[in-house]
């Protein structure tokens, strides 16, 4: 009996792996910062993205965002939490309804979270662009309100 | 106590493949909002034989499961051959970088801030930062942080 409920949780188990037995094997990568795949996030607003792993509209993913000087997203939210650093400039991140992150100071190798739908707004401040690092562990859609 | 019927079996079953397969994703802590400037960070030496610092910046690096943290390394410095268990992203946040396999690929690829590693676990390989200011990079790894050094011969 107990050999039995083994194989059935083993095969369970292994039922639940189909995407990952289908992954190719990890390979060393190597991306510079001149090779940066970056792309317009959309046509309207002047904010690039560059995934360097995973789908972040369909779960894990490490991607950069770079955005001009001055930039001001307006208040925004996102499906899914995420951690951040920044990588280059000085970047504003806030929470309009909680205070939290006012007048915080984000230069290179600071970090923030921030909670999915919780509308919040980002500003580079500096007068050169700036450059960030997102990590998001569940699908990702940024929503701005109606 | 142990099940006897296909349905409790069935159960018993789902229950110990989520055990098996979902771990890491178990042990992830809650986010919450946090705002750190860098100044505020709390570095520690990695270990006493050393130089570089760490800052674990979410998860637990000594338990398998997922972690982002940042890692400092000063000017000058040369990890020397090595390996980790585990798969990692690297970004570098500051400084020059340089990510060497064992065959010696990279030496000549200056990482300046903003780039990305991967780098598999298991495969050996040499870090150093040779810019003139210290090095931050971080990473984000799948099991508990380790260093592996080559066998003696």
């Amino acid at each position: 009996m107990r050999a039995r409920l083994i194989v059935a949780a083993l095969a369970l188990g292994l039922a639940a792996l189909p995407a990952m037995a289908a992954d190719p094997p990890v390979q060393n990568r190597y991306v510079p910062t001149d090779k940066t795949p970056w792309y317009k996030e959309a046509p309207n607003i002047p904010v690039e993205l560059a995934p360097l792993w995973g789908d972040r509209a369909k779960g894990e993913a490490g991607t950069l965002l770079r955005a001009p000087a001055g930039f001001q997203s307006g208040p925004h939210s996102h499906t899914a939490d995420y951690w951040a650093l920044i990588v280059e400039g000085e970047w504003a991140h806030w929470v309009g309804s909680t205070g939290e992150g006012r007048g915080v100071r984000l230069l290179p190798g600071a970090h923030w979270t921030q909670v999915h739908t919780q509308l919040h707004e980002d500003a580079c401040v500096s007068k050169t662009p700036c450059v960030i690092f997102l990590f998001n562990r569940d699908p990702y859609v940024t929503e701005f309100p109606k | 106590m142990s099940p006897n019927s296909p349905s409790e079996r069935l159960i018993a079953g789902a229950v110990l493949a989520l055990t098996l397969v979902a771990p890491a994703s178990a042990a992830d802590p809650e986010p919450r909002n946090i705002s750190r400037p860098a100044a505020d960070h709390a570095w520690r030496k990695q270990s006493p034989e050393l130089s570089t610092q760490l800052t674990v910046l979410w998860g637990d690096r000594d338990k398998d499961g997922t972690f982002g943290q940042l890692v400092k390394m000063p000017p000058g410095f040369d990890s020397g051959l090595h390996a980790h268990s585990g798969d990692y992203h690297g970004v570098l946040v500051s400084g020059t970088w340089a990510h060497v396999d064992a065959s010696g690929k990279g030496a000549d690829v200056p990482l300046g801030p903003g780039s990305y590693v991967r780098q598999p676990g298991g495969e050996m390989h040499i870090d150093r930062c040779v810019s003139q200011e210290p090095c931050v990079l971080f990473t984000f790894q799948y099991a508990r942080a380790d260093v592996i050094w080559p066998a003696k011969t």
